[in-house]
């Protein structure tokens, strides 16, 4: 069964490169003044992490030839119809998107908790829970909440912390919040996560600026990556404007 | 936390919810089962987290009689504990029960 995976998409029909995913062909599918790159996929569509990978050097070489708008990972196109007909509609947003996001790349900084266990059941769920009524009577049924209380105060300690870094670190890089996606403890390891948008010949400064700023943080170790694709600042308009078709 | 703050909090939550459910489900024959178990227990275990929110502040507000917090935190944890048993029933880790909200991260 043919199918097509996207990749990016970019205004006219610039040159790409030579094919698509694990040596399949790469199209270029236009539709008005914008056009799709994607891969024309044949036989089995699961997607592992190579391909993942091999995505993301498709999506940079892709930008590196002309300004570009990447596409979210594991997009799927049923027919080539059905890929032009979602570019076209969405065409003019793509066009707006290509030229503000086109020139720019993205650098990504996250810290990771030092002490990662911290917000997991802090009682093993044995031991007597902070806020816990030691006069009360202590079934099973009140131990479960308390134990509960203890790691939704934990939880709730941990964000304000999160926060706090994350208002720390913006101030001393200086970005328009408009430039910035965030996420504060998006999982247990992770304290914050920060995407911040940047013109290509800002990156490299934007970068090291990023590294300073983490360097010493209390109670995480800070991890700066990129410059890559915008791909944190243009996932909304994959996801409203090109759909599975699979 | 009185009554009408308790209702308030909740008509809160659900309208977040409302606003970032997905609009489509992806329909893979193969999948699908188990896709749609997955976005049903991860709705189960966010009201199930939501009430056990909600019991644990009217049980420090002192709303709650011993005997109440002890059948309400027994409910919770039996539920907690069915979630799971379900959850792996259909070959899901109970920790992946969640749903990714784009740029405002996770349901749970």
């Amino acid at each position: 069964m043919r199918r097509y995976l996207a990749h990016a998409i970019t205004r006219g029909g610039s040159a790409g490169p030579a094919e698509g995913l694990r040596g399949q062909p790469l199209r270029h599918i236009s539709a008005g003044e914008v056009g799709l790159w994607a891969t024309e996929w044949q036989g089995d569509a699961t997607l592992a992490r190579s391909d993942a990978l091999a995505h993301h050097d498709l999506v940079a070489a892709i930008c590196e030839r002309a300004p570009c708008l990447p596409v979210r990972f594991g997009t799927w196109l049923a027919t080539e119809d059905v890929a032009r007909r979602s570019v076209a509609e969405g065409q003019a947003r793509f066009a707006a998107a290509v030229d503000r996001l086109g020139e720019r790349q993205e650098i990504a900084v996250t810290l990771l908790w030092r002490d990662a266990s911290a917000d997991r059941d802090p009682t093993g769920g044995d031991a007597p829970a902070r806020g816990a009524d030691p006069t009360a009577g202590t079934g099973p049924g009140r131990a479960f909440l308390d134990r509960k209380r203890t790691a939704h105060t934990a939880i709730d300690d941990r964000t304000a912390m999160a926060e706090a870094l994350a208002t720390r670190v913006r101030a001393e890089l200086v970005v328009e919040p408009s430039d910035v996606r965030q996420e504060t403890c998006p999982s247990a390891e992770v304290a914050l996560s920060l995407s911040l948008l940047v013109r290509k010949d800002g990156a490299g400064a934007l970068r090291a600026r990023a590294a300073m700023a983490v360097a010493d943080l209390p109670g995480v170790r800070g991890v700066v990556s990129g410059p890559w694709p915008p791909y944190s600042f243009t996932e909304d308009l994959a996801q409203a404007g090109v759909s599975g078709g699979s | 936390m009185d009554r009408d703050d308790e209702i308030a909090a909740l008509r809160r939550e659900l309208e977040r919810v409302r606003g970032i459910l997905p609009e489509r489900v992806d329909v893979d024959p193969e999948g699908l089962e188990q896709g749609l178990a997955k976005l049903v227990l991860t709705l189960v275990e966010f009201l199930r987290q939501l009430l056990e929110r909600q019991a644990i502040r009217r049980m420090d507000g002192g709303t709650l009689t011993d005997d109440e917090i002890e059948r309400v935190g027994l409910a919770l944890m039996r539920l907690e504990q069915k979630v799971e048993e379900l959850a792996t029933a259909f070959g899901l880790d109970p920790a992946d029960l969640n749903i990714g909200l784009g740029p405002i991260g996770t349901l749970l």
